[in-house]
């Protein structure tokens, strides 16, 4: 670990240890729009190890916002692309492709990771990602995006309320593109990046048991304080004491 | 009974107003308020973001009434009550 390349964030925050996340494991399932951005940030800045969880492969349409890929790259795999572009961004990080989708299987031969990032786009995933975060008592950030919204919250098991604590409804949103712009989701998934270097670090107060909604269009930021929801469907089976 | 409901971030947007007015039976509930809502919005409401057949929003939403989240449809509600529709969004 070369303590040049960490030389301007030694002192960033009282407490600041560049070791800790050296040590630290970041799962992060979606390597889309906040995917790239959060796994090039944390590489960036010396996470120790980035298991890059996707089974898509990369298409034109995702380089509007997904920094990370580029024309040459069309085709394969994101989650094999991604590990090979961070690498070169950063020696010091280990990055662990897994080009399915999340499964608890499909990260069961992996490393447990000290983190998980949430940086899916639907709800079903999410769900499940959650579901399994909550049994393996490990924490998430989340965060998601719509045109200039955006919204993140911080998820520690058996202590704060999960991202479904406070969602009703349909889960299916039905087949609609949903709108995405780059600096909106590079934005976002910088307030996940933050979050997880905070948490790993243990520097500051991460958002934990609160959701932060964003609008970019008009500046406007609302912090919604949120509940543990016993019975949850992605978190109530461990939350709700069952 | 009076309920005001209103809209905020991509629902405003979605719905093209921030401020609904209904008014309910006595002792309605939640579900009351969506089957209101269908009658008096249904209409002008984008099926991206309105289930005609379950008159409910299409695609998870967060509802909550000053700092209560309601979830359940069985919800009693009352005179005078403002709620807050506000979608959860998806993207990534």
């Amino acid at each position: 670990m070369s303590d040049n390349r960490y030389a301007r964030q030694i002192n960033c925050a009282a407490g600041f240890e560049q070791r800790k996340l050296h040590d630290s494991t970041v799962l992060i399932v979606g390597v889309g729009g906040l995917g790239c951005t959060a796994s090039m940030t944390l590489a960036a800045a010396g996470v120790g190890s980035l298991q890059l969880c996707d089974h898509d492969t990369v298409s034109i349409s995702n380089l509007n916002r997904q920094l990370l890929y580029t024309e040459s790259d069309l085709g394969k795999g994101k989650a094999v692309v991604a590990a090979e572009k961070l690498k070169g961004l950063n020696p010091d990080t280990q990055c662990i492709p897994i080009a399915s989708r999340f499964s608890a299987q499909s990260v069961e031969e992996f490393s447990r990771p000290d983190l998980i990032l949430d940086c899916l786009d639907n709800m079903e995933a999410r769900k499940e990602l959650i579901a399994y975060a909550a049994q393996q008592g490990i924490p998430l950030v989340h965060a998601a995006i719509h045109g200039f919204a955006g919204q993140f919250s911080f998820f520690i098991p058996n202590q704060t309320a999960c991202p479904f604590c406070v969602v009703s409804g349909d889960l299916d949103s039905g087949n609609a593109v949903i709108p995405s712009i780059g600096p909106c989701v590079t934005a976002l998934a910088s307030f996940q990046a933050v979050e997880a270097v905070k948490h790993l670090s243990g520097v500051g107060e991460t958002c934990a048991g609160k959701m932060m909604f964003f609008d970019l269009l008009t500046n406007s930021v609302e912090t919604l304080n949120i509940e543990t929801d016993p019975a949850c469907t992605a978190c109530g089976k461990v939350q709700g004491g069952e | 009974m009076q309920i005001r409901l209103t809209m905020t971030g991509t629902m405003k947007k979605f719905l093209s107003t921030d401020r609904i007015d209904l008014v309910l039976k006595e002792n309605a509930t939640l579900s009351d308020l969506y089957d209101e809502l269908a009658n008096v919005a249904e209409n002008k409401t984008p099926s991206a973001i309105w289930n005609r057949e379950k008159k409910r929003f299409r695609g998870p939403v967060i509802v909550r009434s000053g700092p209560d989240i309601l979830k359940d449809v069985n919800t009693c509600l009352h005179d005078g009550q403002e709620i807050e529709f506000k979608r959860f969004l998806i993207g990534g």
